[in-house]
């Protein structure tokens, strides 16, 4: 008797075939034949995989891809290195998505990995890199790396913050050039005098979304640890009056600088190119940026002392990291120390990225032959400031913080100007306090 | 039996039965051409879409796991802004979507009727309305963020050139909303297309016999056009409602992934994306999209629902199918 292959049967074979497929899709590939295990290794060669990116483009690929590789594999000999791009603005999706299939990358460039460092998803580096070997690192840029006293990555560059000041500005409007003696007074005082509203020229623009250094400077503080803070602390009175001062500068009875979204160009790292402002605060990874866009004359100068004569600067967290699963540590971390030697460090500063090194021995390096120096500019501006500079504040759930709690209330003190810094800031400093009791 | 038995049997009319060898071979062959879809569907879709039911019970991060129950949905319609962005974003949502689908459809509509006219360059017009449609999301979204910047930016230039002050577009909570839903208007083009479809299956007969009758072009529109056209319009109406509901490209690129100023413009999808791949909480994001689901599922019932009122198909006599 003839069989039909009934609907139900049907759909049954589909189901097993689906359900099949999903699962030899979660299994992890094998090894291949003859080799020692990892990423498809031979008995001779090791092979390892690092995500970089120089986000310049091709060139900027080709600088890893043609001679930052190759020097590693010629010192390596039995290391082979597999280039993976991480230029993607998501990239660190990719990277958590990567970490939670098993197949993270074995030495990675990254930001910010908090994710991945509370999750132990990064190699613990303490036991490879001693204290002599981190002296040279600025403590501002270790912050990011340690978790619970363990050290998870080591820092790539630098991108701190300095003043630009435009040289045609300040010579049509009689102002002197700033030097590293000035206060926020007497910034205030060129601002003033370099600001011609109806021509569309500003004294400054109000970078709001770096505010942190500000209320350093003044001698107040963000939140009650360096690091995964569960208490702000921005209500306190030289932290408000920090954040006033600045904001007065847009919304004041003397605005000297245009509101967010006012300039004709967009996002604060290109406002000073478009020539109509005085000064503005920009951030060492701009330089060559500034070399190739500005059509006016300039420099850089120290960020100004606040009324009470303190300084502060600002950098953030980025480095170099390996996979807590990764099957090669030691070629992991003989790759994070070739990255981070002081020769890559040169190789990075004086190259088409113009990276600010990390390391305290390369200043001079950055301060007399990187691009920026040799084309005569005060580039050390960015190493002066160092000492002074601390990790931009994170609290603990911190993207959940800031989209739910200081951005909006952010955004309604300085880019609507609804609500009064004072006000405004209560609201973060509740609420946020509040979340975490 | 024989086929002929079959016949007799079964009376005058009866379709005979193929050979049941031929007529295995061709269900055999049906479900083979019908099985790609269905295990692509099964293992993309509908596998997925268990799989986040179940992390919707779960507070994860992928790494871990812990059971909660239904905490992330009553967390999720906490009325708290800084517990959940749930009535926010969905009102943010719920204003594009309502303010967006009447001009796209109206929009697409109009240009349809328009040149579905005998006129030249007909075909030319056709390809430059339908254009901006296919232009990809991100590359529109930044020719729209010039537009709208407040300083140098022609929409604003427009306004001046009238004598109306420009306003700071998506720089405003009041107005970056509205922004998007102008934007919106872009897209016009793709329901341009499906209604020149539609126009062009209305029989021509008639409107030369509404002519004859003495019929003006607004009682053509009102008494021929509309009405013919209420199936297309009621397909158009579910689609752009789902995809309208559904807005994230442009809004993640204009907005730099903020939803700002101050959440004015945080979509739902956006809200889910953020808390899914920025806070890595993929239980309440799953919880999230659920949500998205039900409503969506509501919305589509009810135009559904409402349909017997407003679309009228050709088979139907009164109202009722024949």
């Amino acid at each position: 008797m003839n069989k039909q292959l009934s609907r139900r049967n049907f759909l049954y074979l589909t189901g097993m075939t689906a359900t099949s497929g999903l699962l030899a899709a979660c299994t992890t590939a094998a090894p291949q034949a003859g080799s020692t295990g990892g990423t498809g290794a031979t008995a001779e060669q090791i092979t390892i995989r690092l995500a970089e990116g120089s986000w310049i483009g091709p060139e900027g690929i080709a600088f890893w891809t043609d001679e930052i590789i190759p020097a590693f594999e010629a010192a390596n000999p039995d290391i082979k290195v597999v280039y993976e791009s991480a230029e993607s603005p998501d990239y660190e999706d990719k990277l958590y998505t990567q970490a939670v299939a098993g197949d993270a990358p074995d030495v990675f460039f990254v930001w910010w990995s908090a994710g991945l460092m509370e999750e132990g998803q990064l190699l613990a580096l303490d036991d490879y890199f001693d204290e002599e070997y981190m002296a040279d690192f600025y403590p501002g840029n270790i912050v990011g790396q340690t978790y619970e006293g363990k050290l998870y990555g080591i820092p790539k560059y630098i991108s701190t913050v300095a003043m630009a000041y435009n040289k045609d500005i300040l010579d049509a409007a009689g102002v002197a050039y700033p030097d590293a003696t000035w206060t926020w007074d007497n910034y205030l005082e060129a601002y003033r005098a370099t600001t011609d509203a109806e021509a569309g020229q500003w004294g400054t623009y109000v970078a709001h979304e770096y505010p942190y250094h500000w209320v350093w400077a003044n001698g107040g503080e963000w939140m009650d640890t360096d690091l995964f803070g569960t208490k702000c602390l921005l209500n306190e009175e030289k932290a408000l009056a920090a954040l006033k001062w600045h904001h007065d500068l847009i919304y004041g009875t003397e605005p000297v600088s245009a509101p967010p979204g006012g300039m004709g160009t967009f996002g604060a790292h290109s406002v000073f190119s478009s020539g109509k402002v005085a000064f503005a605060e920009s951030h060492s990874w701009v330089v060559t940026n500034y070399m190739s866009q500005n059509t006016f004359n300039w420099d850089f100068i120290d960020l100004p002392a606040a009324p009470g004569g303190s300084r502060a600067g600002l950098t953030f967290v980025n480095g170099y990291s390996s996979y807590a699963g990764t099957k090669q540590p030691d070629a992991a971390v003989a790759l994070i120390k070739f990255l981070t030697a002081p020769e890559q460090a040169q190789t990075m500063a004086l190259s088409l990225l113009g990276l600010q090194p990390a390391r305290r021995s390369m200043d001079e390096v950055w301060n007399t032959e990187s691009e920026g120096a040799k084309a005569g500019y005060d580039v050390s501006a960015f190493t002066r400031i160092m000492d002074d500079a601390r990790l931009v504040p994170i609290f603990k759930d911190d993207k959940q913080i800031l989209t739910e709690i200081y951005n909006p209330i952010r955004d309604q003190i300085w880019i609507t100007n609804e609500l009064s810094v004072e006000e405004g800031t209560q609201l973060i400093v509740d609420r946020i306090n509040e979340r975490f009791a | 039996m024989s086929i002929s038995t079959d016949s007799r049997r079964l009376g005058v009319g009866h379709v005979p039965r193929k050979p049941r060898s031929r007529q295995r071979s061709e269900e055999l062959m049906a479900y083979l051409l019908i099985s790609p879809w269905i295990i692509g569907f099964a293992l993309f879709i509908l596998g997925p879409m268990l799989a986040s039911f179940g992390l919707s019970f779960l507070e994860t991060n992928l790494f871990s796991w812990e059971y909660v129950g239904l905490k992330n949905y009553t967390t999720l319609f906490s009325t708290d802004a800084t517990r959940s962005l749930f009535w926010v974003s969905l009102y943010n949502t719920v204003y594009y979507v309502f303010f967006s689908i009447p001009l796209t459809i109206g929009a697409g509509f109009f240009i349809a009727v328009l040149l579905n006219q005998d006129m030249r360059g007909r075909s030319a017009y056709r390809v430059i309305y339908y254009l901006p449609s296919i232009i990809p999301g991100i590359a529109a979204s930044v020719v729209w963020l010039y537009l709208f910047q407040p300083d140098f930016g022609v929409i604003n230039w427009l306004f001046s050139a009238v004598g109306i002050e420009g306003v700071r577009w998506l720089y405003d909570p009041r107005t970056a909303k509205m922004a998007f839903v102008i934007m919106s208007v872009w897209g016009a083009g793709g329901n341009m297309l499906i209604f020149l479809a539609g126009l062009q299956g209305i029989p021509t007969e008639l409107y030369e016999a509404a002519k004859i009758d003495g019929a003006v072009a607004w009682s053509r529109l009102r008494h021929i056009t509309l009405p013919l056209m209420s199936p297309t319009i009621f397909f158009v109406v579910i689609t752009n409602i789902i995809a309208s509901f559904q807005v994230f490209t442009n809004v993640y690129v204009m907005t730099n992934g903020d939803g700002g100023p101050a959440n004015s413009t945080m979509m739902y999808v956006l809200h889910i994306y953020l808390v899914a791949f920025r806070q890595y909480r993929l239980g309440y994001a799953s919880a999230l999209a659920w949500v998205l689901f039900v409503i969506l599922l509501l919305f589509t019932l009810l135009v559904f629902k409402s349909s017997s009122l407003w679309v009228y198909y050709e088979t139907e006599v009164g109202g009722k199918r024949e």
